[in-house]
């Protein structure tokens, strides 16, 4: 995303970052109507803690959502967290920017990315699901956020 | 400090991965870590991109009214730049003047070797300054907010300062009788509609008194808010929720 240091009103935060929160949401969730209340909540507590620049909004924003629909998630959306899409969506600017990010990484990073960001899972049960050693998943995480970042700035994308 | 074999548990912590032992470890090693409390925040910044990668989904309409809405009664918890540590300040500027104007004087006299003992009291003074201004600096800033404790009806004995820059918690107690052996104290954050949520644990020194940094934990900052704090004293080690009712207990400040 493009940093933007000035704070903004929360009309305008939401009209940045609404969709893709909604977007997360829904995929976590697999449930529209929960989907509308965890985007809600987490927009509310995140401008309650104080905006101070859009950028910062953005990373909390997005985690209050991925918590709150974690807390919320249907067996739909269970099911649906682990088929995953990453990088199935050709689309563009920081979509393309990601999912070219996320192709250029290691199976086994991709793998134990997917199951901790849209499965919610810890490192032992993304173990357990990928029959690896605990270390290694660490160093899968590890690595497949560091390579990512990496894409990404190279991409001239701001995380 | 060494940070090295924590940086392997740091995208596992920023992804909400980490649990347990480990976690409990790794937020300690945080709290004395800037290195690893950098790396945290930027990796977590990184996860954070990871939303552009879920399927398509088109938002309703009606969704940002209801967002605007919610958020409208939403005022931004106070800054604390108003906070008054002044006093402080104060005390430690004072001391260095007066081992200042106590140097020259001696100087005067051409005592060298009281000289180079007040230099070394003066450098004692200015390091002590340092390290003072830094966690003073935690205090300030454009993301700290704070919370009083106190028994209901009662003066304050202890202030909670959330540094959301720093993702830590700066506890500081005063007046609150220490633990006795095999007890300690355990703060908890309150938020609407969920299960308290540990904020740490700590004991007070034989006068009472505390200060302490406590790194901000994945559930905490995923909470978004906490709407009050609560103060009780738990077995050796914490409790996974209160055993009893709040000592102290206090919502954060909203003043403008």
């Amino acid at each position: 995303m493009n940093a933007v240091e000035s704070p903004s009103s929360v009309g305008e935060l939401y009209d940045r970052f609404g969709a893709l929160a909604y977007r997360l949401a829904v995929s976590i969730t697999g449930n529209p109507a929960i989907a509308e209340r965890v985007v809600s909540e987490a927009f509310s507590a995140t401008w309650r803690k104080g905006v101070t620049s859009n950028s910062r909004f953005f990373s909390s924003v997005m985690r209050a959502v991925r918590a709150g629909a974690m807390q919320n998630r249907t067996a739909y959306g269970r099911r649906k967290s682990f088929e995953a899409t990453l990088g199935t969506e050709d689309g563009r600017g920081h979509e393309a920017a990601v999912t070219s990010a996320l192709a250029a990484l290691s199976e086994g990073e991709r793998s134990a990315l997917a199951l901790a960001y849209f499965g919610g899972l810890g490192v032992e049960a993304i173990a357990s699901e990928l029959r690896q050693p605990i270390p290694n998943v660490k160093a899968n995480l590890q690595a497949a956020l560091h390579n990512l970042r990496s894409v990404l700035t190279e991409r001239g994308v701001a995380v | 400090m060494t940070h090295e074999p924590w940086m392997g548990s740091a995208a596992a912590y920023a992804l909400g991965s980490l649990e347990g032992e480990d976690r409990a470890a790794f937020e300690k090693h945080l709290a004395e870590c800037a290195t690893c409390r950098a790396e945290v925040q930027e990796l977590q910044e990184t996860a954070a991109m990871l939303a552009y990668a879920a399927p398509p989904a088109h938002a309703p309409g009606a969704l940002r009214d209801r967002v605007l809405r919610e958020s409208r009664d939403v005022r931004p918890l106070v800054r604390t730049s108003r906070v008054r540590l002044f006093p402080t300040v104060a005390w430690l500027a004072a001391a260095a003047s007066l081992t200042l104007a106590v140097l020259t004087g001696v100087e005067l006299r051409g005592e060298r070797g009281e000289r180079a003992k007040l230099a070394l009291a003066l450098d004692s003074v200015r390091a002590e300054l340092g390290a003072r201004d830094s966690t003073i600096a935690a205090f300030f800033g454009p993301e700290v907010h704070v919370v009083s404790l106190s028994p209901t009806g009662e003066k304050p004995s202890m202030r909670v300062f959330w540094n959301h820059t720093r993702n830590i918690f700066i506890v500081t107690a005063f007046n609150v009788p220490r633990a006795p052996a095999g007890k300690t104290y355990q703060l908890w954050a309150i938020a609407k509609n969920k299960a308290p949520m540990s904020m740490g644990t700590f004991n007070t020194d034989a006068n009472g008194r505390l200060t302490a940094i406590i790194p901000v934990g994945n559930v905490i900052n995923d909470a978004g808010f906490i709407d009050l704090c609560g103060l009780t004293m738990e077995p050796e080690g914490g409790s996974s929720q209160p055993t009893e009712q709040p000592r102290l207990v206090g919502s954060w400040r909203h003043t403008d």
